[in-house]
């Protein structure tokens, strides 16, 4: 819903405007759902389905393994017409099993300290046989999770090891723990590379490269997508204790590293084996623990992204999607928010046979923004084309965004249609890491294609290293429709080399109108319409507005109104009797400490204006003094 | 912060102070003739007799099967109010005995081994009341069953520890406070946890209840030994609490050091309590106190909190450091009978976790006395149960488990139906632990996001000494390996194979120096015991000769034919098979006594661990 008051103030706005190609009718708001719906797969009562690896069969059935170590074979997944899922215990019993996969009859699973093959050898759908491909030492700390296995084109596995938390990532204390490494159809384990902290999801992609989602913490300042190669580090220390072990394939220390708080493009100039994401997921704004990725290859079974990787976040329940590009022969590329609203934590996901997602789900002691404690999805194109940026590209003066429909030229034209700006974090030991360095990356020309779907961008303060936020939040389709997701973050590592543009006159852009980014919200859409603009000034609270900003900065992926979600509620904090200021100071550094029930700790979130903390502030302030009253109500009527 | 934090893992406790000598039979009021001092004891799981060498330490009752007479029960010279008591013993098969606190309230001995649901006349029952006016067949009620069934096998020694408190009466005469069982364990497994007695049990001395009478112990239904009675009464003078002073300061004072600083708020205060303190976090509160001591004696100190704190009695630290609040900091001095003074410090500097501050004291003879008012040390988080029950078919389970304080990490739990477990190490093919009972508590790994990841047994536990049983060794003098390097022993995974019955039990299979082992752990036909197979196969790539190590403990006794009391009879091992027709040999290696057996050319090594 709030969603929808967003699209009616920015639609009506416009509508007052000369926008003569739109309809007269307004047309209806679109969701996420009425292009990709969540169709829940129904868990019978008492089985718990924590799921830790999820792997599609090819008869249509669903193994699913779950963090109580049990591996169950779900028939009739797909619940065809409605029918119903039937569930079979194939394998029990495993440590904290957190990867499955399905080859050639057998299920292979990852458990906390070994990889593991099952197999039914009578025929009663129930593993009689648990072999052990490979193990590895573990020192016992919870925080050493392995993940896996993912297989590559020649049957061999990739598997990935956590670090131990010791109050910050540890890897010394068992062999491999920080690593990607590979095993062998004969169950040799080999090291590949390092610098993993918290791997939860990784793919190898058509082209057999490894792409890993990192967790933000130690080293890690915000969540991540990173192609790890023979040899690479991929930034957290941890590991680096075992490159001194014969096999290990580099030999850099914990020494070499720089810990200035520099931007790791930075670091990663001292450091050759320092590799740079492809893709940083912007912390909390883009999801707080990245998860599991798969690449699209449905030939359009899922839709118009071909060839692109949609990435999940556990804490925030959701998936993204994220495009990928190679310049100067790397990867790089851009990620878009995709679907919210998922029931659990979305830690695990895997193709259908249909061109649909299974996406398996736990949240137990690690809480996420979908309240079930586990579950099970399916998330279906229905057919419906969105209106999406398909993707950003890298030019040598700026990016070009493709687009799925057509766009509306003349508001693609218009430069007050887009804001455009550009951050990074530090690289250091410390947990996580504020925005630094944002910087307005002036728009200088807009051209648009002849046939509408794409529109380059000439803009000034390209920064190499540099998460580009691009938000053409004022750019229309044929329909008068408005972009499904109005934002995109390109990791601009590299600039390809070629041709800069030529703008003619009509296509560049008079400095006058190019916004001020890193600013509030364009005027068109938090200003309410109806007058109540005036009663915003006469410092009463327009929810609606307040509304729009809580989506727009994210707020809403962790906090609800009155309800505990992965931070605590509006309402919670209003009753701590913060003021608006000391709201804002908490928003730009919060204390986790001051809510020690929480499992998650919240990000600073310095990059939202100062107007906008306080407009929510106020806000928040307000709920509580209405609770209050109401709690009054409640006494006087009791009387 | 947190690094600040000490963790104190296993906090000692002395559970009963005070040994009852078994040289003779002085400690017993006019003890009948079928009571006697006795060196050693022997029995076996069948056998209706034990069998004792003459000497001191254990007390035995060798009346067996005799006509129910009172005088044959045996008369504690101590006389108890509260108590806490803990003993071991041992009957034969078919024995019946049961321990009285004071002459009135019985906990039940029997032979009840092998028994899957216990009743009210199991061992580790609390016996119910008798009521002939009830009606035949009804005169028996209120008793309570244990919890589970947590007897051994006959011949075995049993651990008991029981804290029981007396029923209250005032002056008056009239009982305010019922008898009550705070905590009762056998072997190691809780069996009744407070609960209360609304008068005596059957065979009670009388129905009359009272403040302080003698222990007794049946000894008119069979044979029952007795060693190693301790006990704790409560009957001394209490310390009597003044009131404090205290003084409340603002600020990061985790130094406890608040130099010219001014306090915010100060009072006098019955009972110092973190409540006294506004903020949450970043405050420093200090207590200056009296506390009058009754008579001179050792005092036992225990302080609790969230943050950094001390205590101070007559300006001498007695504990200090930065803790969590669950965590018992301790601290013991000998005071003078007067009053003393004390100062209690407390201060939080970080945001996280509860307020709590707790102070207490206690000594030899009396319940801990709480200095810190009631609600200043939050009680603990209620955590629930996470439990894995076995049904018609064994389970396995992988977890970290604890073995010698440290944590195993490949290890496997295995539950059998009938009430027999087993814990493995998969790296090293060797037994952890072997119970009786419940399976397994899976709390510590499936509550939250489970940070110890951990799995307890949850019966009556064998600890077993975690090797694989096979080794190649030079000879019967040669030391057997601790463990095995992932060269010398690879495992290679298990199967469920189905028995006749069809249910399906786990073969560990592993490789060792050529040799092809395939490892598997039954029930034995009435579950009195884990039958252990390990089928050899392969070719030997080594030269030295191959032994079994079955069994490794303080003292092992041969107490029957192949058959084995193990580290001072806490379980039996029976050799079976081939295995039984080899030349077993009991030696001492590296200040343990292992049972050892030359299985070369063997196709199984196999034996039963009964308990």
């Amino acid at each position: 819903m709030k969603r929808y008051y967003q699209l009616l103030l920015s639609l009506g706005l416009l509508g007052l405007g000369a926008s003569s190609g739109i309809a007269q009718n307004k047309p209806k708001p679109l969701t996420e759902d009425d292009f990709y719906e969540i169709k829940t797969v129904a868990i019978p009562d008492g089985i718990r389905l924590e799921a830790g690896g999820l792997a599609p069969m090819p008869d249509g059935r669903l193994g699913v393994c779950t963090r109580r170590g049990e591996v169950w074979i779900i028939e009739n997944p797909y619940q065809t017409n409605g029918t119903k899922p039937s569930y079979k215990l194939f394998a029990s019993g495993l440590h904290e099993s957190l990867g499955l996969a399905y080859r050639d009859g057998s299920f292979y699973c990852t458990q906390r300290g070994e990889l593991t093959k099952l197999t039914d050898t009578d025929g009663d759908d129930k593993a009689d046989l648990y072999e052990n491909v490979a193990n590895w030492d573990l020192s016992g700390n919870y925080h050493e999770y392995s993940y896996g296995p993912v297989f590559d084109k020649n049957g061999d596995m990739y598997l990935t090891f956590n670090v131990a938390w010791v109050g910050y990532g540890e890897g010394k204390l068992a062999k491999w723990r920080g690593w990607l490494v590979k095993v062998t159809k004969e169950g040799k384990l080999e090291p590949v590379a390092t610098g993993l902290r918290s791997p939860a999801g990784f793919t190898v992609n058509s082209n057999g490269d490894v792409l890993f989602g990192e967790n933000q913490g130690d080293w890690v300042g915000s969540g991540r997508v990173t192609h790890l190669e023979k040899g690479d580090f991929a930034g957290n220390a941890g590991g680096l204790y075992w490159t001194k072990e014969p096999d290990s394939p580099l030999k850099l220390t914990r020494e070499d590293l720089p810990d200035t708080g520099e931007p790791m493009y930075e670091a990663a100039k001292k450091v050759k084996a320092l590799k740079l994401p492809a893709v940083w997921f912007p912390h909390a704004i883009m999801g707080i623990s990245t998860a599991d990725m798969i690449e699209d290859e449905t030939n359009g079974k899922f839709g118009p992204f071909q060839g692109q990787y949609i990435v999940f976040d556990q804490g925030q329940s959701k998936a993204m999607r994220m495009s990928l590009e190679k310049v100067n022969g790397k990867y790089q590329g851009a990620c878009y928010p995709f679907r919210e609203g998922f029931q659990s934590g979305t830690v695990r996901a895997r193709w259908g046979n249909d061109g649909s997602i299974f996406v398996g789900m736990t949240s137990r002691g690690w809480g996420s923004t979908g309240k079930d404690l586990y579950g099970l999805q399916r998330l279906v194109w229905n057919g419906r084309l969105p209106f999406e940026m398909k993707t950003i590209s890298a030019r040598p003066d700026g990016f070009e965004i493709e687009f799925t429909q057509p766009v509306d030229a003349k508001t693609a034209s218009n430069a007050s249609s887009y804001e455009l700006k550009s951050f990074t974090y530090k690289y250091h030991h410390n947990y996580g890491s504020p925005i630094i360095n944002q910087e307005k990356t002036p728009l200088k020309g807009i051209i648009v294609s002849a046939d509408r779907k794409k529109v380059r961008l000439v803009i000034d303060n390209l920064r190499k290293g540099y998460i580009h936020e691009v938000r053409p939040s004022g750019i229309l389709n044929e329909e008068g429709q408005p972009l499904l997701h109005e934002v995109g973050y390109y990791t601009l590592n590299n600039i390809p080399d070629g041709e800069a543009a030529q703008l003619t006159e009509a296509q560049k852009v008079k400095a006058s109108t190019t916004p001020a980014p890193s600013t509030s919200t364009p005027a068109k859409k938090t200003t309410p319409i109806n007058g109540t603009k005036k009663v915003a000034e006469a410092g009463l609270i327009d929810s609606k507005q307040v509304a729009a900003l809580l989506k727009k900065h994210a707020c809403t992926s962790c906090h609800a109104e009155a309800t505990r979600v992965v931070g605590p509620p509006f309402t919670e904090v209003a009753k701590r009797n913060y003021t608006n200021e000391q709201i804002l100071e908490l928003v730009y550094h919060p204390k986790p400490e001051n809510w020690p029930d929480y499992a998650t700790e919240m990000a600073s979130m310095t990059h939202v204006p100062k107007a906008d903390v306080l407009k929510i502030a106020a806000w928040i302030n307000a709920l509580g003094k209405k609770k209050a009253q109401a709690d009054l109500n409640k006494l006087e009527n009791h009387d | 912060m947190l690094k600040r934090l000490f963790f104190l893992l296993f906090p000692v406790s002395v559970y009963a102070q005070t040994e009852i000598p078994l040289n003779d039979l002085s400690q017993f009021q006019k003890p009948s003739a079928n009571w006697s001092i006795e060196g050693q004891i022997v029995g076996t799981p069948q056998g209706e007799a034990l069998v004792t060498t003459p000497g001191k330490g254990i007390l035995v009752n060798t009346l067996k099967a005799a006509k129910y007479q009172r005088t044959d029960d045996l008369v504690f010279a101590l006389e108890h109010g509260d108590i806490r008591l803990s003993l071991d013993y041992m009957i034969p098969k078919g024995s019946n005995s049961g321990i009285y606190l004071q002459s009135r309230y019985e906990v039940q001995i029997l032979d009840s081994w092998l028994k899957l649901r216990p009743s009210d006349g199991d061992a580790g029952a609390i016996y119910h009341r008798w009521d002939e006016s009830r009606g035949a067949g009804k005169e028996g009620y209120e008793g309570h069953p244990p919890r589970q069934n947590a007897i051994k096998a006959p011949g075995l020694w049993n651990h008991i520890e029981i804290d029981f408190q007396a029923p209250k009466f005032d002056a008056n005469g009239k009982k305010i406070a019922n008898a009550k069982f705070v905590k009762i364990t056998l072997n190691g497994v809780l069996l009744h946890e407070n609960v209360e007695l609304l008068g005596v049990t059957r065979g009670a001395v009388s129905t009359q209840e009272t403040s302080k009478a003698p222990l007794m112990i049946q000894g008119d239904h069979g044979q029952v030994a007795f060693k190693n009675i301790r006990y704790e009464v409560f009957d001394k003078p209490l310390v009597q609490m003044g009131t404090a002073e205290y003084a409340y300061y603002k600020g990061k004072l985790a130094d406890l050091k608040v130099k010219d600083q001014k306090p915010e708020v100060t009072g006098t205060t019955k009972e110092p309590s973190m409540k006294l303190a506004e903020a949450k976090s970043d405050f420093l509160l200090r207590f200056d106190g009296t506390i009058t001591i009754p008579e001179k004696d050792t005092y036992t100190f225990t302080t609790n909190w969230t943050g950094t704190g001390a205590l101070l009695v007559d300006n001498d630290t007695i504990t200090t450091g930065s803790h969590w609040y669950n965590e018992d900091v301790q601290g013991k001095r000998t005071l003078t009978a007067g009053v003393h003074k004390y100062t209690l410090y407390y201060a939080k500097d970080f945001g996280w976790g509860p307020r709590a501050l707790g102070c207490f004291v206690e000594r030899v003879g009396t319940h801990r006395q709480s200095i810190t008012e009631r609600t200043s040390l939050p009680e603990p988080e209620a955590t629930p149960l996470v439990e894995i029950t076995i049904d018609q078919e064994p389970k396995l389970q992988r977890s970290f488990v604890v073995y010698n304080n440290r944590k195993k990490t490949h290890a496997i739990s295995v539950g059998l139906p009938g009430g027999l477990n087993f814990s493995y190490d998969l790296n090293q093919g060797g037994f952890l632990e072997c119970w009786r009972g419940k399976f397994l508590d899976a709390t510590q790994m499936w509550h939250d996001r489970g940070e110890p990841q951990t799995a307890a047994p949850m019966g009556v536990t064998i600890q077993s000494n975690g090797k694989f049983p096979l080794a190649f060794i030079a000879s019967a003098n040669a030391s057997f390996p601790d463990s095995l390097n992932k060269a010398e022993l690879k495992y290679k995974g298990y199967q469920l194979v189905k028995q006749e019955n069809g249910v399906a039990y786990p073969v560990f299979t592993y490789e060792y120096n050529g040799l092809s082992i395939k490892d598997q752990t039954i029930g034995s036909a009435k579950n009195e015991g884990l039958v252990r197979r390990l089928q050899i196969g392969g070719n030997a790539i080594s030269s030295q000769p191959l032994y079994a190590l079955v069994a490794e403990g303080e003292v092992i006794k041969n107490v029957g034919k192949n058959l084995y009391a193990i580290n001072n009879q806490t379980y039996y091992l029976e050799l079976l098979g081939e295995t039984a027709n080899q030349q077993a040999v009991v030696r001492q290696s590296n200040g343990k006594t292992q049972l050892l057996i030359p299985v070369s050319g063997l196709k199984e090594v196999s034996y039963q661990v009964t308990f």
